[in-house]
Formats: structure tokens, C-alpha cells, sequence
């Protein structure tokens, strides 16, 4: 009896082979080294970056060309560059005659994710359905959207710049979103143009958003050293202003002098602002209001302390910049065409 | 109890009423001396309480139940005499014959084996196949299913010419069958090897007792609890073996059984089973070394599975002419299922759990042994329920041991499709993500390999049946027995079924499909069997009834009757005995024809099929003439050729004008003929070999949905068309050669060879199997168009050899054994199935180069450097792209050249186990 159990138990002892391994095919170097470096190839637009809050990956919205209907989808690469280490998509995407798009994405320290999802017609200008939602890095599409249309903001139609304050905050720049077209015959344009700043809390049963008072006409925004901050811009305007949500007291914290500022980011004592270039405000008389039209411009860090302001050397226009955590690092979105990811060390 | 041969149980046998829990004894009674007959000798079966006198010089017991027994013979004035190891199996009389000295005379007890002579019994009137748990001991077999395949005529689990399903289950006299899926499902409940008494294929002629089977019967006998403890336990793996020839194996059984007190015994038997490779396949590998299945092609990811069985029986007698017995059966069977599609996102592919419950409690009365009308009453309770999921797992599978996971699958979307909820299931389904071209094969491509969501099936059906039977046997004298009885089934049967259900449904996605409703089942016989001399009659007429008891718009649609006579009628000429019969058999059809369903397709057409609750039932009628001889003592031959004309054939047929919308009809008929040779050297002096051969040809009309042939006429005096012609085509199990050649053979423990400590005891078995190619049909490239007639086309033959060499040993007191069992031995790549359009496992270079140029003209656009697509080694130009035909196109061609591997076209590979057993 003795002699059976040790021999099942000898063979019991042996491991059994498994199916055959799947190699890993993704990298994390860039394609080419150097500062600044491009991220991105897609031939479809790359935009809205952000990083997550450990600096370990940018997170950003990807124009998907293998979906029929060029869905719009969050993707997730790491800070060095390389292969996306996720996409996050809609469920439907590639399937029905929709378009689906998450765009304007912030992920919190503990995982969470905050993004406009919205639907729209093939064809169609404007979604029929658009939400700020809340999920996580994990199940990024929940059932229940955090907030619909319509927006606590006059005219407001659109939502960018999402980021968040503190864990249960968050803050973002309430758009009008225009369809002009220059002529009669030509393809309309989508135009976006900042209305207000607006700060959602998330702690009660239902998300209470309400436009920040004095933020008219702004054109970004960012958290700033505490959540009790906000850094923005205002159309027109080559300055960045400081604004203590809890007191309402605001500040201009730096003053470019010349050219339009907007696109501000802020980390680590840092400012990123695009500043000029290829950008206008103008009155539309068709549209009856303002429009904001920005082909990007140059990248300047000011470093609030000294007040040194440095223009990031690039023959190419730049949009929506966005500092690492630790301010050492600076992607964009480089306006060539299409839209590319561009990563810059900074010192 | 001594062993005996595999190939004395394997032969075709004779059953005078086939499929009986047990068998008869029957006999002459002589004074030794004067040889007068003797009446009112008392005749007795173990303790006494079964028995019969004689009259006339003979005498017959009935309703023996199958095993090993004691028989004795006592009478005023003569000595009692005992003959030991009577071996009764089911639907066979054993014949024993006593002749008893006078009182004078003190003469121990005769102490003999009894057996029947299974070939020449002119009182047999059924052909029967048959195999006991010793055979599947002895062979390199392992389960009954597997014992069952080594019949003659039977295509796996296909008897002459069905389909499966087309099968009825008996065990232990009370009929199991998984009415709603039998022709594509199993029974969902497994019977552990080691609980089998004996198991019976009767392919014709089987009782008017039994129903519901148009092809065959398998009639099961369990074993009851010793009169003394005693157990088994073995364990089976291919561990310590190679890469390439561990596919995860690992088998755990445990039985035990014994009295435990007033007569009542127990047995118990615990069967577990698991393999990471379920269903393991002999196919090559890839010739690409990029393939990661070039370098282990031996085990599929995503296709482990796990087998839970366990079973118990208790006997308890209630004085001297009732037992009662109590018999339980839970099996459970889960598995991964391999997609490839999901080849390199294994975790989303579909998995399957399927339980099934099986409880009865019989209770038999028996008249005394004194009578002169014997009687016996046998009652029968069960309930019988199935339950079959597919779908996503929830979680993802985490094993314990070997391929054991040891936790019940839970798939996404159960409670709704529990629940029946079409109405939530409108809605994407919880957990379920829609699945998008795959980003980890080594081709990158997006095209055929799926990831990131599962295709978001979710299907459910449970059977639930309660069946109450009686049986009534009566003797009628020596020379004719009346069986009468009746079996009352009330059945419940509810299906739900959801494709892409990770998207709400819409005009492209369609509803769930859900079904519930309760059938109820109703039949009744009479049969009598009737003896003189060397001639035996067997006249039965069963009739059934079956309503589905389904509502539709024009209200509730009526029951269906069937009658069905049998006779059967043989003798002895010549030495010979032959068997003539004619036999009516009908089957309710499988409740999955009565519901809706809905199919997934790769268009996401929304393809819906129509239940019918309007079907039929499906008939046979057979005709056979058998013939047994003994050419010598040791030999045996038997003949069997048969007709059977079927009718009433569920087929798919046209609904509407929708070419993509089908319904059910009993639209086919067909016929099959065969004969079947068996030729049999019984095991004498270490070693035996039984050879059978079937010849068949199995056709049918070919009715089906999407009209791939049909010849419709046209009246050239009226102009009227004229329904399709009575063409009949091969049916798909319709094996035209098939030969079995089962050796065995043991060295005895005398013998002097080298190496005489490990060989002597040896034993050894091996079957050989030779089977033609099962028909097919052509298409055309596109799949739309047959090319040729239905099944017109046949797949190469199979060929197999199966060894099983096992050496028993003894340790510390206790017997037992270690055996070594291949499979395929030689690791012949049997090729079992064919790509219709290229009539071959594989895919044309025309069609692959099809393929891959359409995916890529679906996705042309350039892979950037970021995508997880980006495969360096394809970017030739390093411009961070690859793009353009130069690059893409290989990548395409060496993904489709990858996915349409053709996996599955092969059988099983050489699968080898190493096993020990004890027993205590």
C-alpha cells in the first residue's frame, strides 16, 4: 500500500507540459531617439494628452482608421514611448452605423477615469448622444454616464480639458462647439471655442457641476499645486491667471506679453502654455458669436518660481501640452497635417 | 471470481428479450440414476428467496439479476445439490442442469461454472453486442462509450447508419434519454466504469418493453453491493511522459462496497477525470516558425477539460420477495473550448459546463419459488434532469491540479439566460465586451484572430424529467412467458440562447430566443416469448404516445401516437441457429426541432431558425436474418444482414422566402442495408482474437433549408410540379467498410523467458480498426453551391491501433497492477474531417491568396510604429510603417495560412497513459 502511494505520488510529482507560450511583441523604446521625439505615427489624429498620475504612462485619444467609421478610442502609452500598452473603446465599436468617440480622458491616482464619450450618425456633425463619464483604467465604459447633455454652461455644447482636483473633484473647460464652413460648397469645420471653467463634485448622489465664476470666455485649464487651484487662460489674452476656487481670489501669474496663451499645464512648480502662432479669435457673423480657431504655436515653460519662461525650440506647431507629474517630461500635439504625439525632456 | 476473456463478452450475442436489468436460469432436473424428470424440485437462487420449482422435468427462473450466483436444488429424498458461479447476464438464459442422487448417498456439493452458450441459444431471438466492466478492464478502452464504438456496425457513438441520438439509454430497466439535444448532445450524465455490471447494444429486435430508439439500445445492468467489503482505487496520468506526449492527463477513481447491516449492501464510486488537452488532435504543426504552435504543437491553449462522476446504489432487500433499490448518479463535465479564431486570446474563447442528476428507486417483487405462475413486478421511479451552459467565462480558469480546476464554471449572462429574461437581454449583457481583431498574433494584421471581447454566445437548455414505469412479467408455464407494462414521462424543457450579446439587439443583432414548455410522454406494451423444442417466438406490440403540449396561435397542438409490432422468430438447422426478425421502432424527435433559436454568423445577418412543435415521430422498420455456428469448440461465426427502411427523418426546410430562415419538418426518408460478419477464436491457452466486419450503405433524401439539391419536376401532361424526387443520398454516418480485430492474449505465470519476474502475468490486448471514409459533401469556393450530389464525396479511411499491456502485481497482500494504454499507437493522422471546397483538410493556395487579399483590402491602412500591430521584422523600409502591399500582404497571407490550420480535421493523436491500480 505504502509502495502504491509513493509511486502516485511520484507521478503526481511530475509537472505537466502546457500549450505553446504567445510572445510579447510590444517595446517601450521610441522609434527614434532624441528631444523633442515623436510618439506617435498614426496617420489618423493623435490628441489630448494626459499622463497618468505615477508619470508612468500618457494617456490620450487615438483615431482608430482599421474601425469603418474611424471611431475615436483612449489609448494608453508608456512614458518612454513604444507600443500602446492599451486602447480603451467603446463597446460598439466597429459594429452598427454609429460613431463612437472618448475623448478629453484624466485618469485619477487610485485608477479612476474620467472622459466625454459620445455617439454620433455616420456622416453626422453633431453627436446624438454625449456624456462625461466615469469609469476606471480597468472597465473604462460603465453602464450609467456621470453627466449628459444639457451642460450647466449657456450654449455650452462640448467638454475638454477634463482633469482632476482631488479624489472627488474634477474640473474642465465647457466648449461651444461650431460646424462653420468657409464657403458655401465647402466641408464644414468643427470649431471648438472655450465658454467657462466648470468643477464637478462627484461626492454626493449626483455629480453637482458648477461653472466657476469669472472664467468667461476662458480658453484652458489646469489643476493647480493644491485642488483648491486652478490655472487658466481667457481668450485673447497673452496671460495665465491663478484662481483660489475655495476664496474666488484671482491672480495673473505670468504675463507673455504678446501673442495669445492658452493650453495651460501645470506640474511640479511648471507651466506649459502655448503661446501664439497660428491661432485667431474672430467674430463670425453667421454663427452670430465669437469663434476660436488655433493651428497650434509654440511651446513655452515657465517656471513659476523664477518666473524664466523657455521656449521649447521646434519647427513645428504645438497643441494641448502636457507636463509629467514630475515636470520633467512634456508631450503635445503636434499640428502637421494630421495630429502626432511629440515627447520633450526638459531640464 | 475467476477472469475471463474480453472476446467471450465482445461477440455478438443472442438476447431472447433484450435489454433486461436481468437475465433467467432454466434447466432440466433428472434423477441420477433412473434419469426420470423430476417435479417439485425446488430450485433456488443464493439464499433462497428467488427460485422455481420444476414441473415436468424443468424448470425456469426469471428476473435473475445480472452476476455471479448460487444456485441449489433440493427435493424430498434426493441430496441437495449446489452449483456455484452461475454467471446470469442480462436478457440471457443460462442454462443449468441438475441431476440428483438419491438420499442414500452422501456426495459433497458440485461446485461448477454455469455459463450460457451465447452463440447457440435457439431461444435468442435479438442480435445483442455486449461488454462488462471487466472488458473495459481488460481493453485499451476507458469508458463505455469507448467499449460501446468496439460494436459491430457503430460510427462512434452512431449505430447502422443514425445519427447519434438515434439511441436509447436503459439503465438498470429504467430508460434515460436526452430528449431535447440527443443528435448533437451527450446524456450529461457519464456512468463510471466501475459501477457497470455489464452494458448490451441491441441493434435489433429489442423488447416492445423499450422505445424511443430507432437505431439501437443500450441496455446497462450496475452492480449491487457485495456480501462482503471490498474496493478498488486507480489512478491513470501521462505526466512523467515527453512534451508531445503529456497532454495533462489525470484520472482519480475510487469504489467501494459492502453490506452494512440487515441484508442491505452499498456501493459507491467516485470517477474523476481531467486533461489540458481535451481534445487533443493529430494535426501537423505549422510550417512557420513564427507560429508559436510550430514549436509545441502537441497541446491546444483554451481546451482543458474536467470530468466529475459519482454515483451510489443501495440494495435493500425487504423480506424474502421484495428489494428495493436506491440508486443516485451526479455527473458533472466542464471544458475549455478551443476557438481559433481565439488562438492568441485562448481566455475569451466559449467555455461549457454540462451537469447531469440521475435518482431512481425501483422496487421488485418476486412470487415465491413454490409457484407454479411465477410472477414478477417490477416498479420503477426516476427523475432525470440535464443542464447545459455555453458561453464566456466570467473569470478566468484557475487549476489546481492538473487540468482540475475544482470550482463550478460561471459564464456571463447565466442569470439571464436562467432567468429566460428576453426582455433584459435585450440590453448588451454584463461582462461581455464585443470582441475586436486580435493584437497579439505574430502576424499583427487586423484580420480572422479575435481578442479583446468573446463572440458573446450564451446558451442554456435544461431537461427535467420525471418517468414512473411498471413492468409485469408472467410465466405462463414452462414454454411461454407475457410481459406487459407501461411508462409514464412528464418532461420540462426550457432553452434560452443569445448571440452577440455584448451588443443590445437590434436590427442586426437578434432577440434571445427562449423556450419552456412540458411534454408529457406516455407508452405501453405486451410481449410474449413462446418456446418448443428448438423454435422460439417473441411477439410484442408497444405503442406510444407523445404531446409537447406547446401553444401555438392556432391553440394547443394534439398528441401523436405511434404503434410498433415486433416479431421475431428462431431455431436450429443444422447446427445452426437462425434468427429472423421484423421490428417497428419509433422515436419522439429531439425537442431542440420544437424551438426557436438564433445563430450567430459572421455577416451578423441575424440568421433566426423556427421551431416546429408540429414534428412527428421518426420511425424505423427493420428486417434481419442472422445465422450463428460454432464451426469448432473454440470458434464462433455469426452472420447478421439486416434492411431498415426510415421514415418520418427530421430535416431543415425552407420557411418563407427567407433564404436565411429555416423550420423543421419529418421531410426525409431513407433506408439502410448491411450485413455484419464477426469471427471469434474464444481466449483458450493465453490468447484469443474476435475479427468483425460491417458492410453498410446508409441513404436518405436530402431535404434541407437552403435548397442545395432538389429535383423538382415538371408533369409533362399537366404541367404541375412535382415535389422532389425519392433520391436518396449517403447519409452522413453511412461507413460503408469498418473492421475491428481485437486480440488478447496473457503470459502465463509458468512460462520460461528471459526476463520471467517482469512477463510472466503479463497481459496484453490490442485492437486494430480499418473504417472507409464517412461521405461528404462538395461546394464550391464560396460554400454556396454544392458541386456534385449530396455526400457524394468520402473522406480517406481511418485506420488504429490501441494496445493495452498490464502486469498485476501483488503489494504488501493486496492485488493490483500497473498497465501501460496507447492509443494510436502508431500516430496515424486520421483524417476526419475535409474543407467541402477543397475536399482536403487544408485550404487552397487559391482560396488563401482569396483570403488574405480581402482582408486586405478590408484594412489596408498603414500599421503605425505604436500599434501593437507594429511588427519590426515586417516594417522592410524602417519608416515606422508597415504599409503597403510589399509589407502587409505577407503578414495577411501567413494569418490566413494560420488560421485555417486545419486542427480539428485530424482524429487524436497517440495518447499513452500509465496507470495503477489496487484493490483492497
Amino acid at each position: 500500500m505504502r509502495c502504491g502511494l509513493t509511486l502516485v505520488l511520484l507521478l503526481a510529482a511530475c509537472k505537466h507540459s502546457q500549450p505553446f507560450p504567445l510572445t510579447d511583441y510590444g517595446g517601450h523604446q521610441p522609434f527614434a531617439p532624441g528631444s523633442p521625439r515623436r510618439l506617435t505615427f498614426n496617420l489618423g489624429n493623435d490628441y489630448a494628452p494626459g499622463w497618468l498620475a505615477d508619470g508612468s504612462s500618457i494617456l490620450y485619444s487615438v483615431v482608430r482608421l482599421d474601425t469603418p467609421h474611424f471611431d475615436r478610442c483612449l489609448g494608453l502609452l508608456p512614458a518612454t514611448g513604444g507600443t500602446l500598452s492599451r486602447v480603451m473603446c467603446d463597446r460598439a465599436v466597429g459594429y452598427g452605423d454609429s460613431v463612437t468617440v472618448f475623448e478629453e480622458s484624466a485618469a485619477a491616482a487610485d485608477g479612476r477615469l474620467a472622459y466625454v464619450a459620445s455617439r454620433s450618425s455616420v456622416g453626422a456633425l453633431a453627436p446624438t448622444r454625449m456624456a462625461l463619464v466615469l469609469g476606471t483604467l480597468a472597465i473604462p465604459a460603465p453602464a450609467d454616464p456621470l453627466q449628459t447633455t444639457p451642460f450647466p454652461v449657456p450654449d455650452g455644447a462640448g467638454i475638454a480639458q477634463v482633469r482632476w482636483l482631488d479624489a472627488g473633484t474634477l474640473v474642465y473647460l465647457a466648449e461651444r462647439v461650431d460646424h462653420p464652413a468657409k464657403c458655401r460648397f465647402c466641408p464644414p469645420d468643427t470649431v471648438r471655442t472655450g465658454l467657462d471653467v466648470v468643477r464637478v463634485a462627484l461626492g454626493g448622489a449626483t455629480p453637482l457641476a458648477q461653472v466657476v465664476p469669472g472664467t468667461l470666455n476662458a480658453t484652458s485649464v489646469t489643476p493647480g499645486e493644491s485642488a483648491d487651484v486652478v490655472y487658466y487662460t481667457v481668450s485673447g489674452e497673452s496671460r495665465v491667471h491663478r484662481r483660489v476656487l475655495s476664496s474666488g481670489a484671482d491672480s495673473v501669474v505670468h504675463d507673455f506679453g504678446t501673442g495669445m496663451a492658452r493650453d495651460v499645464s501645470f506640474a511640479a512648480g511648471r507651466l506649459a502654455v502655448v503661446v501664439g502662432g497660428n491661432v485667431s479669435v474672430t467674430y463670425d457673423s453667421t454663427l452670430g458669436h465669437a469663434v476660436q480657431r488655433d493651428s497650434g504655436g509654440p511651446l513655452h515653460v515657465v517656471d513659476l518660481a523664477s518666473g524664466r519662461d523657455t521656449i521649447l525650440a521646434s519647427v513645428l506647431p504645438f497643441r494641448r501640452p502636457a507636463l509629467s507629474p514630475s515636470g520633467k517630461q512634456l508631450v503635445a500635439e503636434a499640428v502637421a497635417g494630421n495630429l502626432d504625439l511629440w515627447l520633450f525632456d526638459l531640464p | 471470481m475467476r477472469p475471463r476473456s474480453a472476446l467471450a463478452l465482445l461477440g455478438l450475442v443472442p438476447l431472447p428479450l433484450a435489454a433486461q436489468a436481468g437475465g433467467a436460469i432454466a434447466g432440466h432436473v433428472r434423477d441420477a440414476v433412473t434419469g426420470q424428470p423430476l417435479a417439485g424440485v425446488l430450485v433456488t437462487v443464493d439464499s433462497g428467496a428467488r427460485g422455481a420449482l420444476s414441473a415436468g422435468g424443468t424448470y425456469r427462473i426469471r428476473e435473475v439479476h445480472s452476476g455471479w450466483h448460487r444456485l441449489q436444488a433440493s427435493a424430498l429424498g434426493y441430496e441437495t445439490a449446489v452449483r456455484d458461479s452461475v454467471r446470469v447476464e442480462s436478457g440471457l438464459v443460462v442454462t443449468v442442469d441438475f441431476a440428483l442422487q438419491p438420499q442414500a448417498l452422501t456426495v459433497a456439493p458440485v461446485r461448477v461454472e454455469a455459463r450460457p452458450d451465447v452463440v447457440l441459444d435457439p431461444l435468442a431471438t435479438a442480435t445483442a453486442q455486449r461488454i462488462s466492466a471487466e472488458d473495459l478492464h481488460q481493453l485499451p478502452v476507458s469508458s463505455l462509450a469507448e467499449g460501446l464504438a468496439l460494436t459491430a456496425g457503430s460510427v462512434g457513438e452512431s449505430y447502422r447508419g443514425g445519427r447519434p441520438g438515434e439511441q436509447a439509454f436503459v439503465l438498470d430497466g429504467l430508460g434515460v434519454k436526452n430528449q431535447l439535444d440527443a443528435s448533437s448532445g451527450g446524456l450529461g450524465v457519464r456512468l463510471p466504469p466501475d459501477l457497470l455490471e455489464e452494458a448490451t447494444l441491441v441493434t435489433n429486435g429489442f423488447s416492445a418493453r423499450y422505445g424511443q430508439a430507432i437505431s439501437g439500445l443500450v441496455n446497462v445492468v450496475t452492480k449491487d453491493g457485495g456480501d462482503r467489503w471490498r474496493g478498488r482505487a486507480a489512478y491513470e496520468t501521462d505526466r512523467p511522459l515527453p512534451d508531445g506526449w503529456d497532454y495533462g492527463l489525470d484520472r482519480f477513481v475510487i469504489e467501494g462496497d459492502g453490506p452494512i447491516g440487515h441484508g442491505v449492501r452499498v456501493l459507491g464510486v467516485v470517477d474523476l477525470s481531467g486533461r489540458l488537452d481535451a481534445d487533443p488532435v493529430a494535426a501537423p504543426p505549422s510550417s512557420d516558425p513564427r507560429d508559436p504552435r510550430s514549436a509545441s504543437p502537441w497541446l491546444l491553449p483554451h481546451n482543458s477539460g474536467e470530468t466529475y462522476d459519482a454515483a451510489a446504489k443501495v440494495t435493500i432487500p425487504l423480506g424474502q420477495r421484495e428489494t428495493v433499490r436506491v440508486f443516485g448518479l451526479r455527473s458533472l463535465e466542464q471544458q475549455l473550448l478551443y476557438d481559433p479564431a481565439y488562438k492568441y486570446d485562448a481566455s475569451l474563447a466559449p467555455a461549457r459546463r454540462v451537469s447531469g442528476t440521475l435518482a431512481s428507486v425501483s422496487w421488485q417483487h418476486v412470487s415465491g419459488p413454490a409457484t407454479t405462475r411465477p410472477l414478477v413486478l417490477d416498479l420503477r421511479l426516476g427523475y432525470f434532469t440535464r443542464d447545459f451552459l455555453r458561453g464566456t467565462l466570467k473569470d478566468s480558469v484557475r487549476y489546481r491540479v492538473g487540468a482540475f480546476t475544482g470550482q463550478a464554471f460561471h459564464i456571463a449572462g447565466e442569470d439571464l439566460a436562467r432567468a429566460q429574461d428576453t426582455v433584459g437581454a435585450r440590453a448588451p449583457i454584463p461582462g461581455l465586451l464585443p470582441p475586436d481583431y486580435s493584437i497579439r498574433t505574430p502576424w499583427g494584421v487586423p484580420a480572422f484572430f479575435l481578442g479583446s471581447g468573446s463572440r458573446g454566445e450564451v446558451a442554456w437548455n435544461r431537461l427535467r424529467e420525471l418517468r414512473g414505469q411498471l413492468d409485469v412479467d408472467f410465466g405462463l408455464g414452462p414454454s411461454a412467458d407475457l410481459y406487459l407494462g407501461g411508462v409514464l414521462v412528464s418532461q420540462r424543457v426550457q432553452t434560452f440562447e443569445r448571440v452577440l450579446g455584448s451588443l443590445p439587439v437590434g436590427d442586426t443583432v437578434p432577440g434571445a430566443a427562449a423556450a419552456s414548455f412540458a411534454p408529457l410522454s406516455a407508452a405501453a406494451y405486451a410481449e410474449t416469448q413462446l418456446r418448443a423444442s428448438d423454435l422460439g417466438f417473441t411477439f410484442g406490440l408497444r405503442y406510444d404516445q407523445f404531446d409537447p403540449r406547446a401553444v401555438l396561435q392556432g391553440g394547443r397542438l394534439g398528441a401523436r401516437r405511434s404503434l410498433s409490432p415486433r416479431f421475431a422468430v428462431s431455431t436450429v438447422l443444422k447446427g445452426a441457429t437462425v434468427v429472423a426478425s421484423w421490428g417497428r421502432f419509433s422515436q419522439a424527435p429531439d425537442f431542440q426541432y420544437l424551438v426557436d433559436a438564433a445563430f450567430d454568423d459572421t455577416t451578423r445577418t441575424g440568421r433566426f431558425r423556427r421551431g416546429n412543435p408540429d414534428l412527428g415521430f421518426e420511425t424505423a422498420t427493420q428486417y434481419e436474418f442472422s445465422v450463428r455456428a460454432r464451426p469448432s469448440a473454440g470458434t464462433v461465426l455469426r452472420v447478421n444482414a439486416y434492411v431498415k427502411r426510415l421514415e418520418g427523418l427530421i430535416a431543415s426546410v425552407p420557411l418563407g422566402v427567407n433564404p436565411d430562415s429555416a423550420i423543421f419538418g419529418n421531410a426525409d426518408f431513407g433506408s439502410v442495408r448491411g450485413a455484419e460478419l464477426v469471427a471469434e477464436r474464444e481466449f483458450r491457452d493465453g490468447w484469443g482474437v474476435r475479427a468483425s466486419y460491417t458492410l453498410q450503405s446508409a441513404t436518405a433524401t436530402a431535404t434541407n433549408a437552403y435548397q442545395l439539391f432538389r429535383r423538382i419536376r415538371v408533369d409533362t401532361i399537366t404541367g404541375d410540379t412535382i415535389a422532389p424526387g425519392s433520391v436518396e443520398f449517403p447519409l452522413d454516418y453511412d461507413r460503408r467498410h469498418s473492421l475491428t480485430v481485437i486480440l488478447q492474449a496473457r503470459v502465463p505465470d509458468s512460462v520460461r523467458v528471459p526476463l520471467h519476474a517482469l512477463l510472466a502475468g503479463l497481459e496484453g490486448a490490442a485492437i486494430v480498426r480499418y473504417a472507409s471514409g464517412l461521405p461528404f459533401s462538395r461546394t464550391n469556393p464560396a460554400g454556396d453551391s454544392l458541386l456534385g450530389l449530396p455526400n457524394s464525396e468520402r473522406l480517406p479511411s481511418q485506420a488504429s491501433v490501441d494496445v493495452l499491456l498490464r502486469r498485476p502485481l501483488t503489494l504488501f497482500g493486496r492485488s493490483g497492477g500497473v498497465y501501460l494504454d496507447v492509443r494510436n499507437l502508431l500516430n496515424r493522422q486520421n483524417v476526419v474531417a475535409v474543407r467541402r471546397d477543397t475536399g482536403e483538410p487544408g485550404i487552397s493556395q487559391t482560396t488563401l491568396q482569396a483570403l488574405a487579399q480581402q482582408a486586405y483590402a478590408a484594412h489596408p491602412e498603414p500599421i503605425p510604429y505604436e500599434s501593437p500591430r507594429y511588427r519590426a521584422w515586417a516594417d522592410l523600409n524602417h519608416n515606422g510603417y508597415v504599409d503597403g502591399p510589399a509589407e502587409l500582404m505577407p503578414l495577411y497571407l501567413a494569418a490566413a495560412r494560420d488560421f485555417t490550420q486545419p486542427l480539428f480535421a485530424y482524429g487524436p493523436p497517440r495518447l499513452v497513459r500509465l496507470g495503477m491500480e489496487l484493490v483492497f
